[in-house]
């Protein structure tokens, strides 16, 4: 699958996760940045800023919440790609453990 | 008294608040200032304080900031205010850069910063009319805008006088004595002052400073930074220049009201670090930096970066003034907030690259805090109880996560 075979359930989720996942190491880092941009541009300018918006709207954004979204994610193919998407991200400057945390925590909400 | 003596080495911003921040801990402090107070950068300053920042400690730490400077009147006791709440917002022209921003603005929510919004182009017009057409984009956060800086350190010092600090001008330190990796008194024009810890808060001055007192010689670049002051036109009335944000051009330019008929604007440039300047040298305008050479000097090019990101104000009447200082410059663009590696009893707060006065009441925080423990701390808690990691600020630290919201 293809970035741009996500669903607006499917990106919202993307977005939680990036979002609480870069915080998640208490820094967003050049390389990071350029990952969503990357991020950005596959889905569409437009989409993603709006869908940020919509994240942003969300009163208290948390891994908790965040994990949550993730739950509307239901085709495995496209679990894959937001997983790998993440995982790219993470590793930009290293895997640490609270990035490794989440993402194992994600598995856990798909397995 | 106080059993325990600070004295402080500069007398802007960083060290008029952290001298406030000592003696409500019940230090007993003394504050050296060169020349007079505010004499360097901090009366020099564009003054933005903005809480969009990439670093979430930084984030917090501004969200402090703004806290303090909204109670400022009260606090120094003087019933100034410190702070205009204009807001603060980044232009985009291009659609990379506005996804970088996009992104940011996700790690500064999640930091706690909720206030602050990614504005597409539809609602960044209907919010604000006067932006350029082609911008695509802007962030905002109504709630940063800038400082009245000489409030900041007047009234700082006049509040620290009032808690029985010591506050001496023209009194430039010339050297320290040092024993077994402690300083032990330092050397100015009015006598030998000595005390249990000292604070170098000398910022652009600071390698200077190392060399003075044999401390370690920390990568802190003084950069000349220039500002212009531009008369406004009836292209734009004086209310909307009043309540005009703090805005940040697609190139890097920034402009804010400075009085209802004047706006200031500044860019960023690059010329090499005066590693060796005087206090004199602050003044001095390098060639093709001042207003007064004409349309081809550097002012009249960020005017027109200026003017492209908001039309009216390239129907402003003129370029009427130029002022300049230093920045202090560090290769992360984060300041050193710790202990000296060479002197136990010295903290270093310096570095701000250009965010001192905004980062003026969390440095002073993080001062008081080193300043009771006696040695470096993993956090530094807020007055909402958050904890702000100082790792990223540390003396000896690798320079491997900038802050990239630098202007």
């Amino acid at each position: 699958m293809n970035p741009d075979g996500l669903n607006d359930d499917d990106v919202l989720a993307l977005i939680a996760l990036t979002r609480v996942l870069v915080a998640a190491d208490g820094h967003l880092g050049v390389e990071e940045m350029k990952e969503l941009q990357e991020i950005g541009l596959d889905i569409g300018v437009d989409r993603y800023t709006k869908l940020c918006r919509k994240v942003d709207s969300m009163k208290n954004l948390t891994v908790d919440s965040a994990l949550e979204l993730a739950k509307a994610v239901d085709r495995e193919d496209a679990q894959a790609l937001v997983r790998t998407m993440l995982v790219d991200l993470a590793a930009t400057d290293g895997i640490d453990v609270a990035e490794q945390d989440l993402i194992d925590r994600l598995t856990g909400v798909w397995a | 008294m106080a059993d325990r003596k600070a004295v402080i080495i500069g007398g802007g911003i960083t060290g008029a608040l952290s001298a406030c921040e000592l003696l409500e801990r019940g230090w007993d402090v003394t504050l050296l200032e060169g020349a007079h107070i505010g004499a360097g950068s901090s009366s020099r300053t564009a003054a933005g304080i903005r809480q969009q920042f990439s670093t979430p400690g930084t984030v917090h730490g501004m969200r402090y900031a703004v806290r303090f400077y909204k109670k400022f009147g009260e606090w120094s006791g003087q019933g100034n205010p410190a702070i205009v709440q204009n807001g603060y917002l980044f232009l985009y022209d291009d659609e990379e850069a506005w996804l970088e921003a996009v992104a940011r603005l996700g790690v500064q929510r999640v930091a706690g910063l909720r206030e602050v919004e990614a504005l597409p182009r539809k609602e960044l017009l209907a919010v604000f009319p006067w932006v350029g057409p082609q911008m695509i984009g802007g962030t905002y956060c109504p709630t940063d805008g800038f400082l009245h800086p000489d409030v900041v350190y007047n009234d700082a010092i006049a509040h620290a006088r009032r808690l029985g600090g010591e506050i001496i001008q023209k009194a430039r330190v010339s050297g320290a004595m040092r024993s077994n990796g402690r300083i032990v008194s330092v050397t100015t024009p009015k006598g030998l002052h000595q005390g249990d810890l000292y604070l170098d808060c000398t910022n652009a001055w600071s390698r200077r400073t190392s060399r003075l007192l044999g401390a370690e010689e920390l990568h802190v670049d003084p950069l000349k930074r220039y500002l212009w002051f531009i008369k406004r036109s009836n292209a734009m009335s004086a209310s909307t220049l009043s309540t005009m944000p703090l805005c940040i051009a697609p190139s890097g330019a920034y402009f804010r009201p400075e009085n209802p008929d004047s706006l200031l604007m500044g860019k960023k440039h690059h010329t090499p670090p005066a590693l060796g300047f005087d206090y004199e040298d602050q003044d001095i305008i390098e060639k093709g930096f001042s207003h007064k050479e004409g349309v081809d000097a550097r002012p009249y090019d960020i005017w027109m970066e200026v003017a492209e990101a908001v039309p009216a104000i390239g129907d402003f009447d003129g370029v009427t003034a130029t002022t300049c200082g230093y920045y202090a410059t560090t290769p992360d663009h984060n300041p050193f907030l710790g202990f000296d590696r060479n002197l136990r009893n010295l903290i270093r707060l310096v570095g701000f690259s250009g965010h001192g006065a905004m980062m003026g009441p969390f440095t002073a925080l993080a001062a008081g805090t080193l300043a009771d423990a006696g040695e470096d701390t993993k956090y530094v808690v807020l007055d909402d109880g958050e904890e702000v990691k100082l790792k990223p600020f540390r003396v000896g630290r690798r320079f491997d996560n900038s802050e990239t919201m630098v202007i």
